[in-house]
């Protein structure tokens, strides 16, 4: 039921009246049916569910005393780096602690806040003490902090990544060890590959954001990324700790619609974020080394920001609470 | 409902005590009758009167005032039906005199014409005596085992613009695709017509004549469909997509249930509203009958068709034959003849459709024409209060809506009266002035304040009288011939979609009143002479220069509304505040937030402190829960933050989006009535009298042109001169075109 319906059954006084929105499907199922891959992709996901095994949940790591959300995607050039930075940036100017913490070794994240990306100083850069943590921390007077990758050789992040894959708490240790207690949010932003910090990032996040673009290559990942949420997300509700957001949508193309229709029509409403549009202040923005809200902040895309920080805000208590072993059952959503 | 039977475990015993308390009430009550009854025949002097009169008014005041409740209001009602039977009974009793002369005979007949008055006044009372706060009912959990339904959109004259928003909404309407069938019934056999059904992807049905008009076209399309349910929209109402899954419900609880209606809400302002400029800010006509009347006439099985936003059953239809054709209200008379077989309807106080308004006070003189030569029809050939399957609630209920159309007399009646006695010398009340006050003065006093209690939401004090008045003239005509010969007389359908150009006075409808204020206030100038004069009896001619002055007030009221304003839109603009987005040239995207929306542009509230050029070009994208599309548009205007933009020529797609933007929210008129004031009877006076006045002032100082007109009015026949009465009692005006 959307907004509107409740409005009207509210002021009737009916407000636990059931409602279809029979019309809304039926427009999702057409959008999805005039192009073959995506009805091909909402087949695959269909068959994908049915299949589920049911699995023991096991329970959930924690990386400190904050609400952990991790910005996923398994294609490319989604624009999720972007996305954690200005969400994380959207979250500070709301007052809280926030911590924007890079796992992919692109280091791009600190670009958004006007970082050099040849700065050693990383989550992942070996040998760092308490002191210099502390002082890293202390150059943000801004609510937003941000904590990059750190400038590493090819050599070292394979060794790094063959060290994390052996040890399932690695990235959680980690975290722990750099994050200032008072955070109260840890944006994690992951890297495209199913790298065993993406996985043990998915495994340690009280809610995970999947980024993806509105085109039928973004759309063909639905499938890998849900087995990989399956998978990965520990906890009770797995899957359902996740929302899915399409990013740099333009209404004005016909395929884009049609995407976000047919995600409207496989993803229940509760797990669809609003669709983030298309606006060249974003790009423009990185480009001068600022942040959205900064660069343009009339922009539609602020608010759509906004909405997403309200949602974490808002259901920031439950989804820490979701931690409790409980079996997950074959199909669930 | 019905009463749930207990068991009663001493039966013997019991039985005799529950009819000793049934005894015991039933005594009780007519004790209390009695006691009325000898409150209404008592005759008293005239200090006694005037103490009982102002006694019992205080009294009446202080209890309403001092509760909302619904026992002081029956309390209330109880008294004024009281007062206002013991001020008639002192009429005929001490006021007529059965002589043979002319004064005589004017005597009876104002006597006839306030009798009418206090019928219509119990009926009314009658009818509002409880409410039916119907709600939807829940539909099965699995939408394949829904009905089907048909929307007919029936249209014979109206431009396709209006037409076709009806027709793009009601494709929005929240029902399974298979299960649902819209048909645009085309009157006209327009190829212009065709071809939008045919883009739109909705049925066409065409009939190689015209006759019966919308009955004929109705019953005609009800041959060629098959739908379970059908709903029916004027081409002007648009539903919202929540119209079907908040009606349909009841037909599923309930196999014998014939019809689910819905009220008439109007987006835009009737000729009243308009001119008088009130729009939003008081109820609008419609709203007594669909806001109150409806819903209480519910509660006995009696809410009426009213030809449009409403959802009738295939079956209780064939089983009357179709639609009536046998009147020019098929509406009512259909539901009639349902009601007769033993159907029932229901009624949903709840907005889900909008349309517009009657354009021009001409358009709207003719169809409450069409209307009250309907309804005179229908009283004639198949009057309720006769034959079977009626209960009497049921009769009451219709005979009070047909009843009210014959206000044309009473009305003039009482707006030549006091001319009487200043101009021809005449006595035709045969009581001392202040003995005739202190009776008659309590009977109006209670009637205005009972009225404005139950009814102050939907309608406020006085404004019956601005709209009887600017009727009475024109249906007494037609009602009378109905009553008459009631098969002659055709069918004229209402313009919708017209526009009005420049400012003009409609002197062929203002003609009438003009000449009766004109009377009145001639009267009351001669009146004053001969006062000053000292020639005649001074509290005579103080009454009647007394009731001549509020007819000139109401009169002047009237006047003002057939000075019509200039509505320079063509399609009339709804207010909405969604979220909203303007994607710039150049990539960039500005957030908004709508303040009002049309077919042809919209009002936006931006963020930020950007500049507009004129005529730069953006697409907006107004967030619903629907898929989003963006619409091509260009500034027209830009004032600080607000921006006023105009849609460029729109793809069928784009302006069915719109169309369902503007349109088929479920909570499009939720807010209607917000920020509305409260009823006050003497404020609500007040304001007639300024209005009135004010807007007569203006039109003589701006001597209008009484020749421009707007394009394809209906004609209207031709009508005496005449003037107006005090008193008010409830008004059942219906919706329809």
């Amino acid at each position: 039921m959307n907004d509107d319906v409740r409005k009207l059954f509210e002021s009737i006084g009916t407000p636990k009246l059931e409602y279809r929105e029979v019309a809304a499907v039926e427009r999702w199922q057409a959008a999805a049916q005039r192009w073959p891959l995506l009805a091909q992709t909402n087949k695959q996901l269909h068959d994908q569910r049915l299949t589920q095994v049911p699995r023991e949940v096991t329970p959930r790591g924690r990386a400190g005393r904050c609400t952990t959300i991790a910005v996923v995607s398994l294609a490319g050039g989604t624009g999720r780096t972007t996305l954690a930075a200005n969400l994380a940036a959207t979250l500070g100017q709301n007052g809280r602690a926030v911590v924007a913490a890079d796992l992919d070794p692109q280091n791009a994240l600190g670009l958004h806040f006007g970082l050099d990306s040849s700065d050693p100083f990383g989550l992942f850069t070996p040998n760092v003490g308490p002191q210099e943590v502390s002082l890293w921390f202390q150059r943000f007077r801004s609510a937003a902090a941000v904590l990059p990758f750190g400038a590493l050789t090819g050599a070292a992040i394979a060794g790094l990544e063959g060290a994390s894959a052996r040890e399932p708490q690695w990235l959680q240790k980690r975290l722990a060890a750099f994050v200032p207690n008072e955070t109260e949010f840890l944006v994690l932003d992951t890297p495209a590959r199913a790298s065993p910090w993406l996985k043990q990032a998915l495994a340690i996040a009280d809610a995970v954001l999947v980024v993806l673009t509105p085109d039928a290559a973004g759309y063909a990942t639905l499938p890998a990324t849900e087995a990989l949420l399956d998978e990965w997300m520990t906890g009770a509700q797995g899957r359902r700790r996740a929302r899915y957001l399409v990013n740099k949508f333009d209404a004005r193309r016909a395929l884009d619609r049609d995407v976000l229709a047919s995600l409207r029509g496989v993803i229940s409403d509760r797990a669809l974020a609003r669709a983030v549009h298309a606006d060249e202040v974003v790009a423009e923005a990185l480009a001068r080394r600022r942040l959205v809200v900064r660069e343009g902040p009339e922009s539609q895309v602020v608010a759509e920001l906004s909405n997403l920080a309200e949602w974490i805000e808002t259901s920031a208590a439950a989804m820490r609470t979701a931690g409790a072993p409980t079996l997950v059952v074959a199909g669930a959503r | 409902m019905p009463a749930q039977t207990h068991e009663r475990p001493a039966p013997a015993r019991r039985g005799f005590l529950a009819t000793l308390a049934n005894l015991g009430w039933v005594l009780l009550g007519l004790a209390g009758v009695a006691c009325l009854l000898l409150v209404v025949v008592t005759p008293l002097d005239l200090r006694a009167q005037l103490l009982l009169g102002s006694g019992v008014f205080l009294a009446a005041l202080l209890l309403g005032w001092s509760s909302q409740g619904n026992v002081v209001s029956l309390a209330l009602v109880l008294v004024s039906l009281t007062v206002s039977t013991r001020y008639l009974f002192w009429r005929l009793t001490a006021t007529l005199l059965p002589e043979r002369s002319l004064e005589s005979a004017l005597s009876f007949v104002l006597f006839g014409a306030e009798l009418y008055a206090y019928a219509m006044l119990l009926l009314g009372y009658l009818q509002l005596l409880g409410r039916m706060p119907r709600k939807p009912e829940p539909l099965p959990a699995d939408p394949s085992t829904w009905p089907t339904v048909d929307v007919y959109i029936p249209t014979y004259s109206e431009p396709l613009e209006v037409v076709r928003t009806t027709v793009l909404a009601a494709k929005a309407l929240d029902w399974p695709a298979e299960k649902l069938r819209i048909f645009l019934l085309d009157d006209g056999r327009r190829g212009a017509f065709r071809s939008f059904a045919a883009a739109a992807g909705v049925g066409y049905i065409v009939r190689p004549d015209n006759q019966h008009a919308k009955a004929g076209n109705l019953n005609h399309a009800l041959g060629k469909t098959r739908g379970e349910y059908i709903a029916i929209f004027d081409c002007d109402h648009v539903p919202t997509r929540s119209f079907l899954q908040v009606c349909m419900g009841w037909f599923i609880k309930d196999p014998r249930m014939a019809l689910v209606q819905t009220p008439h809400h109007f987006y835009s302002p009737d000729p009243f509203e308009r001119n008088l400029g009130l729009f939003k800010k008081l109820p609008s006509e419609g709203e007594l009958f669909y806001g109150l009347i409806q819903p209480s006439i519910d509660l006995w099985n009696a809410s009426f068709f009213c030809g449009s936003c409403a959802v009738l059953k295939r079956e209780a239809l064939e089983d009357i034959g179709g639609i009536a054709t046998e009147t020019v209200t098929e509406d009512a008379h259909t539901a009639l003849k349902m009601h007769r077989k033993g159907w029932n309807s229901a009624f949903l106080s709840i907005a889900q459709a909008s349309g517009l308004a009657t354009e021009s006070l001409r358009a709207h003189v003719g169809q409450r024409i069409r209307w009250s030569r309907g309804m005179a029809q229908i009283f004639r050939l198949d009057n309720p209060l006769f034959g079977r399957g009626l209960t009497l609630m049921q009769r009451v209920s219709y005979s009070a809506a047909m009843l009210h159309f014959f206000y044309g007399l009473p009305r003039i009646i009482f707006l030549i009266a006091p001319i009487s006695y200043p101009l021809f010398g005449l006595h035709i009340y045969n009581a001392l002035p202040l003995m005739a006050l202190a009776y008659a003065l309590p009977h109006l006093g209670h009637s205005v304040l009972t009225t404005s209690r139950i009814s102050g939401a939907v309608r406020h004090s006085f404004w019956n009288e601005v709209y009887e008045t600017c009727l009475a003239f024109y249906i007494l005509v037609p009602t009378t011939v109905a009553l008459i010969a009631p098969r002659r007389g055709k069918f004229n359908v209402t313009t919708k979609g017209g526009r009005i150009v420049d400012p003009y006075f409609e002197l062929k409808i203002a003609g009438p009143y003009l000449i009766i204020a004109a009377l009145n206030l001639v009267s009351v100038i001669i009146g004053v002479v001969h006062f000053v004069r000292g020639e005649a009896e001074p509290d005579v001619l103080a009454v009647t220069l007394g009731w001549s002055l509020y007819n000139i007030v109401i009169l002047c009221a009237t006047m003002a509304v057939a000075w019509e304003q200039r509505q320079v839109r063509d399609s009339p603009r709804v207010n909405a505040q969604l979220p909203a987005m303007l994607a710039l040239r150049g990539g960039r995207t500005l957030r908004c937030k709508t303040l009002d929306l049309a077919r042809g542009g919209v009002s936006v509230q931006v963020a930020g402190g950007r500049e507009f050029a004129p005529k730069e070009r953006m697409s907006v994208s107004i967030f619903t829960s629907a898929d989003e599309l963006p619409l091509p548009a260009e500034v027209v205007d830009c004032r600080g933050n607000l921006l006023r933009l105009r849609f460029l020529a729109l793809t069928l797609e784009e302006e069915t989006v719109l169309a369902q933007t503007i349109f088929s929210r479920a909570d499009a008129w939720v807010s209607w009535s917000d920020g509305r004031a409260q009823d006050n009877p003497i404020s609500s006076f007040h304001s007639i009298t300024l209005r009135g006045l004010s807007n007569v002032s203006q039109m003589l100082r701006a001597r209008p042109r009484g020749n421009a007109r707007p394009a394809a009015a209906p004609s209207i026949p031709p009508a005496p001169a005449i003037s107006q009465p005090p008193l008010a009692g409830p008004e059942t005006p219906r919706g329809q075109t």
